[in-house]
């Protein structure tokens, strides 16, 4: 995009200036983000009880791909390959994610305190795999059943949300939030619910996991769904992103520019309820990671979804591995959930973005 | 021949009649003001004619297709709109938004190319707002706006231009400026007019309608009389002499005293 130095003669001309002088400069941003990226991975697995290099971690992860042996002891190829690299790289699947779906459901709801975990939408992912442990729904489909029944979960909440912020015509923004609240509390009760009436030992302790949030049961073969869907989901983002900007102006300014506005909500509520179901699924609900990254990541990019998607996958990615490391040292050996930081983190940025009343929730009609 | 027309075009909102029966055309190049009181169906005609408000019966026919019948797209593609602009929270810059304008040009796997941003650098021109393309647009005044809503329609390349109350929040000198652009852009266009002084100055043509259904449809001369406007609006209408020859009108309230000149 061919962009000139803004004027910095006037204090908004200032402000708009720093918005284009970073637009042209996405071509650095990327890259930028993509070395932060592995250094952030290959950090995050050096990181733990043990203490490794990054060497080491580096030859071990090489050996395992290519498929050669080196000096290292079997117990650190074990603590990199089967209980680090994992359990980071899911970290990072889910961040990215989660971040994506903030910044598409942004779009979809016009309204950035949107996330899907303050539309309720997580809690319904949580309900759909905790009916399917508990009550044994879906078994025809074995290990994707979980995932599954949350996806199903989280679109249940994810349309109710809407259908009732969306009565009477226009998309109320208080409206929307209350009833994410109120879709929340719903169905965390059903949760409770189920897990309390089931007969499955197991549930109890799965379900706390859901509730709060934890990358604890990363495994290799519970990343690759994530990870595929990430993709596939990601990818549709990425080039619908033309829509998701007219979206983001507004339904009747989308249409008029040739928008299918209908069918492309329905095709964003699908993607956005599996890739929301499907890292529930294995991780739980994380919290306001959906909201605190989009919302950086415009300050610095702007508006527009062709720098905001690829970006915001980069930055969530990044942090929510950060948040994990932060999980499983600041009271080890004792770990917390990663959802109780996000929370912490996330739950003050919620109150900022609503005290500084940019963001207003009087009915725009 | 007519570029646009619209054929018995009737609309209901939860049972209520809004449109009754809607006829006019218009032919290439002419700029016609849609005027009538509030709630007379003005908004709710565009919308059916920019495909938003589907009508129950009737159609909107552009260069001999039903736009009704199309891929929204394709419709995009034959008209662009200039509708009142409620951006929320989130902002763009105004090179971004009138990119925008582009969005129907655009497959799934298109990315802009220069002739795309030559498109913008020239429509941000006609609207003189070359020099503002990298500021973000909520910093804009409502005439900032305006225009950059407009170069974001003529960016868009299509055949017929709607507005709707384009000129609403903006001032008296933004008003005449925003409509004697659109005058001198000689495309084909239909705008909703509260200002039935602007309608006057700039449109070939008044529609006027009242009711759901047209009351009157000519030049301004033939429109915008005395009795029509107190008929239509409730209230006094003097014509007053003006040195453009243009139909201006004084409007006063009937209720009072002076409305047995009105009839006079």
């Amino acid at each position: 995009m061919e962009r000139t130095a803004a004027p910095s003669s006037s204090s908004t001309a200032a402000a708009a200036g720093a918005i284009a002088s970073v637009t042209g400069s996405l071509p650095v941003l990327i890259p930028i983000l993509v070395a932060g990226l592995f250094l952030t991975l290959t950090l995050a697995v050096t990181i733990g009880p043990v203490d490794l290099d990054m060497r080491t971690v580096w030859s071990i992860v090489a050996a395992k791909t290519f498929g050669f042996t080196g000096e290292w002891t079997q117990s650190q190829e074990n603590i990199v390959w089967m209980l680090r690299l994992p359990r980071v790289l899911l970290a990072a699947v889910v961040g990215a994610g989660l971040a994506v779906v903030g910044v598409a459901m942004q779009a979809v709801v016009r309204n950035p305190l949107a996330d899907p975990y303050i539309l309720g939408v997580s809690s319904g992912a949580s309900v759909g795999a905790v009916a399917v442990l508990g009550l044994g729904w879906l078994a025809g489909m074995g290990a994707f059943a979980v995932s599954a029944g949350a996806f199903a979960g989280a679109l249940a909440a994810f349309a109710v949300v809407f259908l009732v912020a969306s009565a009477g015509g226009a998309l109320s923004p208080l409206r929307l939030i209350l009833a994410g609240m109120a879709v929340s509390y719903t169905f965390s009760g059903l949760t409770s619910l189920i897990v309390m009436t089931s007969d499955n030992r197991e549930l109890a302790r799965a379900a706390m996991e859901w509730l709060l949030g934890s990358f604890g049961g990363a495994r290799w073969s519970n990343l690759g769904l994530p990870a595929l869907v990430l993709l596939v989901g990601t990818g549709y983002l990425a080039l619908n992103a033309r829509r998701l900007n007219a979206l983001l102006v507004g339904d009747e300014t989308a249409a008029t520019l040739g928008v299918d506005v209908t069918k492309l909500r329905r095709t964003l509520f699908i993607v956005l309820s599996l890739l929301t179901g499907v890292m529930v699924a294995v991780s739980g609900a994380i919290g306001f990671v959906g909201l605190v990254i989009p919302h950086i990541v415009r300050m610095v990019v702007g508006s527009d979804h062709r720098r905001v998607v690829p970006v915001s996958i980069l930055t969530g990615a990044i942090f929510l591995v950060w948040v994990d490391v932060g999980a499983r040292m600041i009271f080890a050996p004792v770990e917390l959930p990663v959802g109780v930081i996000t929370a912490l983190l996330g739950g003050p940025f919620f109150l900022w973005m609503l005290a500084t009343q940019r963001w207003k929730l009087k009915g725009a009609k | 021949m007519s570029h646009i027309q619209v054929d018995g075009l009737s609309a209901e909102i939860d049972g209520t009649p809004i449109l009754d029966g809607i006829d006019f055309n218009i032919p290439r190049g002419q700029f016609v003001g849609l005027v009538g009181p509030n709630g007379s169906g003005k908004s709710t005609l565009l919308r059916a004619i920019y495909r938003v408000f589907k009508p129950w019966a009737g159609r909107v026919v552009i260069d001999d297709e039903d736009v009704w019948r199309l891929a929204a797209k394709e419709a995009a593609l034959k008209t662009a709109v200039v509708a009142q602009e409620r951006m929320g929270e989130f902002d763009f810059s105004v090179a971004e938004l009138v990119l925008m304008g582009r969005t129907p040009h655009k497959g799934l796997f298109d990315s802009d190319n220069a002739e795309d941003h030559a498109i913008v650098d020239r429509c941000l021109e006609r609207v003189h707002m070359t020099e503002m393309r990298e500021r973000s647009f909520l910093s804009l005044s409502g005439g900032e706006k305006q225009r950059v809503l407009l170069a974001r329609a003529l960016a868009q390349q299509a055949r017929f231009l709607v507005l709707d109350e384009p000129t609403n929040h903006l001032d008296i000198r933004h008003q005449l400026d925003l409509l004697r652009q659109v005058r001198g852009l000689g495309v084909t266009a239909l705008a909703a007019l509260h200002d039935l002084n602007l309608a006057a100055r700039y449109c070939d043509r008044i529609v006027m309608i009242s009711q759901g259904s047209i009351v009157a449809d000519g030049t301004p001369d033939e429109v915008l009389t005395n009795e029509r406007i107190a008929r239509v609006y409730g209230v006094g209408a003097r014509r007053i002499p003006d040195p453009d020859g243009v139909p201006q009108i004084a409007f006063y309230p009937l209720d009072e005293a002076l409305t047995s000149e009105v009839v006079a």
